[in-house]
């Protein structure tokens, strides 16, 4: 198995080397693609814009300036890919999206324990936030980025960073309300 | 679907710019709005109070990616502040749920890396410009505006055009004087006397040339200029019409040294 560091790997690649765009590819593809998931919704789309995330390292690598990590360009990349294959969807589709998303994901089923219900209608809360939401929460939770480096990722400052996230959480206490759960806040 | 513009992270090699400061009010954004990217939107509400500033940071603090002065300030906090404390089980809970649902979500199939490589493999690897990259953000950031700033951006190069033919015609009205010829007075010429403007034949020897200016009392003070001219003073002092007309035709009269003679100030 390769440990080479990501920076090293992108080095390779930038010239040329194809065993370290897979050791890369292998590296990273699983959380690019739930990233790029949980931002489109749609598991075909989310498979045909990794091809074009990795694809862009492929062709840009030598472009990569070290200023961040590798991983935080990847998500940049793949938000990127993501909003812009969003763009194109009709307006029709994302507002079903937007209209679904509670009810899709409150479908989940009951059960008997009640942390575990807790936990079920959480996850579902956390699933139904918005776009900007979400994917603040997914950068900090679940990708570990700092706020600096989530700055990074959506192009805002590291301000804007806190208050998204700030009031991410806020309106997950709303929609857990509003689920029979009330945590307190903030 | 690489019909990408200038905020495409892959090509400026780094993630995006940080944008300017600010937040918007807080409302829930038309999701048939188009998307933004890079900048603060109007679903980002207004800055945070300090006593929010605190519970701001749980979640990084959470997941262990606060520095040492922030990681130090919420720290303190958490020890003399329940409320905090019960706001950091709270991150704690939305983390792990966050992290579950995440996993649940599963892992592209192979097709999709098969797919990956096989464009590596068949398309291979666009050549390097560097030299161009500049060239290809000008494009990129033309292709990124949008239809209505490109109108709003042609109607001022075209208000500019206008105008600066407008200054450009101000100026040469303003500028406008008597024609002059091409022998008027100018820096290092003679001001005094009087002049011609001639050409010389060209196949006139040097010998020529001279006997002609010594005979005709003229002496070369300018040129070449363009179109082989010399400027010639005929005279020392200023002359009448009727004796200048007569140096003209002086030096016209040496027609095997002199093939064109001219009038000058």
């Amino acid at each position: 198995m390769d440990t080479a560091s990501d920076e090293a790997l992108i080095l390779r690649i930038a010239s040329g080397d194809r065993a370290a765009m897979q050791t890369l590819y292998a590296r990273h593809h699983v959380r690019v693609y739930r990233f790029l998931l949980r931002l489109t919704r749609n598991a075909t789309s989310a498979e045909e814009l990794i091809s074009d995330v990795f694809f862009d390292v492929w062709q840009q690598a030598h472009r990569f300036e070290g200023r961040s990590a590798v991983a935080t360009w990847l998500l940049s990349i793949a938000r990127f890919k993501a909003l812009s294959a969003l763009r194109r969807r009709p307006h029709a589709a994302l507002d079903e999206e937007v209209a679904d998303a509670i009810e899709d994901e409150a479908d989940t089923p009951e059960v008997a324990v009640q942390k575990a219900d807790k936990a079920e209608k959480l996850k579902a809360c956390i699933g139904a936030l918005s776009r900007e939401h979400r994917e603040v929460v997914d950068l900090v939770y679940y990708h570990e980025r700092s706020v600096e480096e989530a700055g990074r990722i959506l192009g805002i400052p590291e301000n804007t960073v806190k208050t998204r996230m700030f009031y991410a959480r806020k309106r997950l206490s709303e929609l857990l309300r509003a689920a029979g759960i009330d945590r307190g806040w903030p | 679907m690489t019909n990408e513009s200038d905020n495409d992270p892959s090509r400026r090699g780094s993630p995006g710019p940080v944008a300017n400061q600010g937040d918007g009010e807080p409302s829930r954004r038309d999701p048939r709005r188009p998307v933004t990217n890079g900048t603060p939107t109007s679903s980002d509400p207004a800055p945070l109070s300090p006593g929010d500033e605190l519970h701001a940071l749980l979640p990084w603090y959470a997941a262990g990616l606060l520095d040492g002065d922030e990681r130090a300030r919420v720290e303190t906090a958490l020890a003399a502040d329940p409320a905090l404390r019960a706001s950091l089980a709270r991150v704690e809970e939305e983390r792990a749920e966050t992290v579950a649902l995440n996993e649940a979500l599963g892992a592209p199939r192979v097709q999709a890396r098969d797919a990956l490589f096989a464009r590596i493999a068949a398309e291979g690897r666009r050549p390097r410009r560097e030299a161009g990259d500049w060239l290809d953000r000008i494009g990129a950031a033309l292709a990124a505006l949008s239809p209505r700033i490109l109108a709003v951006s042609t109607a001022a190069a075209a208000l500019a055009i206008v105008l600066q033919g407008g200054l450009l015609v101000a100026t040469l009205v303003q500028e406008e004087r008597p024609y002059e010829t091409a022998s008027g007075p100018g820096r290092g010429t003679p001001a005094e006397g009087a002049f011609a403007l001639v050409a010389f034949a060209p196949e006139a020897s040097a010998d020529a040339v001279t006997r002609a200016l010594l005979e005709s009392g003229a002496s070369v003070v300018g040129g070449p200029m363009p179109g082989g001219l010399y400027r010639l003073r005929v005279s020392e002092r200023a002359l009448t019409a009727a004796e200048y007309g007569r140096a003209l035709e002086a030096l016209r009269a040496r027609s095997g040294a002199i093939r064109m003679v001219a009038p000058a100030n």
